[in-house]
């Protein structure tokens, strides 16, 4: 079966999303709203034919004119006049009523201007009333007559219509969608007072694409670029496949920890370390990834919570000098605000990242500021979590989630709202109790998959110039102060000294009391 | 009057070049503002695309005296219809239209139109397709690297801006020419 001839667009993540491009001598029709991005995808596409692909082509105009293309080009470093220049692009201004004629005739003017320069591409900006009628039989037989044109000519040509400039089906559908080759749909929607800009491959005949709405942005210097949706489905890679591996672990770098985790979590693990706000989850991850320098692996931490600056200094307060291990490229620290995370971007910022920095342990600080920003209710955080930790077991990273519970004392639930501890090989429960008149900070393994676990609470301690570490179960750390081994209920709201410790104690008392 | 045809619009547009440098270094004096020398092609094409450019000093203070001699140095520009096709035509250099439709976009009737297209046609500042007999339309292109579109472009500078587009059909109007040649005075 000989190999599908695709044009590639040139456009970032967009011929991804189109598995390879679009058939060549495609009709294209690009809708959407006023301000969606119509004349900028076309204006791209007929610019990287030209710059990137060796593919000539022609723009057309009805309203707008070529010198605000040219200016508007120019805001995304694209030299529309040079191209013109060397005949590589030609921008024609005519009238509908003229082009209708033109791509009708066989000798048309405009046609031989296109094989003048050798035009694989065409983008016909405002397309709409270009037949007439309004989804009337003889309009959609003119359109009909008009695409035979572009197709005798083996122009592969986006035609740019506005979405309300025609009343659509029952459907929602506008009535040259079914004679086009393939239906590209921007969106602009509003997210509570955010605005996302969206793409839709609707059709497209002849090939395989992704389907859904597909996140997109248009910025200055750059031009577009889609965001492949974080549901849609990725291609496995045989190769990680192969080299899987199952029982390899690596140190928590928490001193004691180790022990309490059969001595590590295993590589391509998912550990989810919950707490208040203030319990160390922050500490221990910095300790996870010096660990990890340490033994020459590569670690990144992505905070939405904290700037790198302060991640930093919150380190150095512990004896963790990670300025030095960024400078030696075996640690990355990443910080993006959490305000109006546009989720499919985002992901692809993290996949980009994990690629080319390759690491073995991943810090996301934290859970709970996705949840807030996404949202915990909706498919949208669930299948961005799916998609994370898919991403982390493909490349076999030992990933450790930070996710802030809100009780202070004690622990209802191992991670809330979320739902979502059957997608989680370890849960680490960090919460605080009250005993006496100390808070003291317990850790316990709540969940280990495939390891057997002893879930008791140990003491935590963490201590400026040092960090984080496990203590022995019956060490005592102060004279007013009793160790965790005597106490039970640790993780709940009321812990309580064991009765046979009390008794031991009043005992001990009573042998001290002076006879009468 | 000059003569737009032939051999002198050639020698005239080469004389004009050189005069409009130095044209350009006086009105840069008398105005008191100096525009910094272009860097190269493309920066100098830009300055005077005269569309894109925004409004400058030079555009809204040129005076009478100075127009005049610009339009020397431009002497294809007869009238106000041929002014008003050549910014038409800058604004669309590269245009499939019927005549009719050039004719309605430029704001003059079809015959003045139509003169004035022949005559860019001839000095080479523009190409047009031959007449077909299924097509009405005819693709024009706006020929500025020619010789006489250097001196053009001086004027396209200054048609930039509504006042600069006035002092130059005040010009034009001013400067008498053969009854019959000069059509109804419109601002572009």
């Amino acid at each position: 079966m000989p190999a599908l001839d695709l044009v590639k667009t040139g456009i970032f993540g967009l011929d991804e999303i189109l598995s390879g491009g679009i058939p060549r001598g495609n009709v294209i029709l690009l809708e959407g709203a006023i301000g969606c991005g119509k004349t900028t995808l076309g204006v791209e596409f007929i610019y990287r034919g030209a710059s990137q692909f060796d593919e000539p082509g022609i723009i057309v105009l009805f309203e707008v004119s070529p010198d605000k293309i040219i200016r508007d080009a120019q805001s995304f470093g694209w030299d529309l006049r040079e191209l013109e220049r060397t005949d590589r692009v030609r921008i024609v201004f005519t009238s509908r009523d003229v082009l209708r004629q033109e791509l009708q005739q066989a000798d048309s003017v405009l046609l031989e201007e296109a094989a003048k320069i050798g035009a694989r591409r065409i983008f016909i900006d405002g397309a709409a009333r270009l037949i007439g009628g309004n989804g009337t039989a003889e309009a959609r037989s003119g359109f009909h007559v008009f695409t035979e044109g572009l197709h005798r000519e083996r122009l592969t040509a986006v035609l740019a219509i506005e979405a309300s400039a025609y009343s659509t089906g029952q459907n929602g559908t506008l009535p040259e969608e079914s004679i086009a080759d393939t239906v590209i749909r921007l969106r602009m929607e509003e997210n509570q007072r955010a605005v996302t800009r969206s793409l839709e491959i609707v059709k497209s005949r002849g090939q395989d694409y992704q389907m859904g709405r597909h996140t997109f942005r248009i910025s200055n210097g750059r031009g577009l670029q889609v965001y492949r949706r974080v549901q849609a489905p990725r291609p496995a890679s045989r190769d990680r496949a192969a080299a899987y591996d199952p029982t390899t672990r690596i140190s928590t770098g928490i001193p004691g920890m180790d022990e309490i985790v059969n001595g590590g979590f295993f590589i391509g693990s998912t550990t989810v370390l919950a707490g208040i706000s203030g319990v160390g989850k922050s500490v221990m991850g910095c300790q996870y990834i010096a660990e990890g320098a340490r033994r020459g692996e590569r670690g990144l931490m992505l905070s939405l919570d904290e700037q790198v600056q302060q991640i930093l200094r919150n380190a150095d307060s512990i004896g963790l000098d990670l300025a030095r291990e960024m400078d030696r490229g075996l640690i990355r620290l990443e910080y993006e605000p959490p305000q109006e995370i546009e989720v499919d971007a985002h992901f692809h910022h993290i996949e980009q990242l994990v690629e080319e920095f390759k690491p073995k342990r991943v810090v996301i600080d934290s859970l709970s500021t996705y949840g807030s920003t996404l949202g915990t209710q909706g498919r949208i955080f669930r299948d961005f979590f799916h998609a994370l930790v898919a991403l982390m077991k493909e490349h076999q990273i030992a990933a450790v989630y930070n996710h802030e519970n809100p009780e202070m004392l004690g622990m209802a639930s191992m991670m809330g709202d979320f739902a979502m501890s059957s997608l989680v090989d370890n849960i680490v429960l960090m919460n605080w109790a009250e005993l006496g008149d100390t808070f003291r900070l317990g850790m316990t393994i709540a969940k280990m998959r495939a390891n057997p676990v002893i879930r008791t609470t140990r003491e935590v301690e963490i201590l400026n110039g040092q960090g984080m570490r496990v203590l022995p179960r019956e060490l005592r750390i102060a004279a007013d102060q009793h160790p965790f081994s005597t106490y039970a209920g640790l993780v709940s709201r009321a812990p309580e000294r064991h009765r046979i410790h009390e008794q031991s104690e009043v005992k001990v008392k009573s042998l001290d009391k002076p006879a009468e | 009057m000059p003569c737009r045809t032939g051999v002198s619009s050639v020698i005239t547009a080469a004389r004009c070049t050189s005069e409009y440098a130095q044209q350009q270094s006086r009105l840069n004096d008398i105005s008191g503002l100096r525009l910094p020398p272009a860097k190269n092609r493309r920066d100098r094409e830009w300055r005077y695309s005269g569309v894109i450019g925004m409004p400058t000093p030079f555009n809204d203070q040129a005076q009478p005296e100075q127009i005049k001699q610009l339009l020397l140095c431009a002497p294809i520009i007869q009238n106000a219809c041929d002014f008003g096709l050549m910014v038409f035509l800058h604004r669309y250099p590269r245009t499939l239209l019927t005549s009719e439709q050039v004719s309605a976009l430029v704001g003059y009737n079809l015959r003045e139109v139509a003169k004035s297209i022949d005559a860019f046609i001839e000095v080479g500042l523009l190409e047009r397709t031959a007449q077909q007999s299924m097509h009405a339309a005819r693709m024009f292109v706006l020929l500025l690297d020619s010789p006489q579109g250097a001196d053009i472009r001086a004027l396209l500078e200054l048609s930039s801006t509504r006042k600069g587009r006035q002092r130059i059909l005040e010009a034009l109007n001013t400067r008498g020419s053969q009854p019959e040649a000069t059509p109804e005075l419109r601002l572009v």
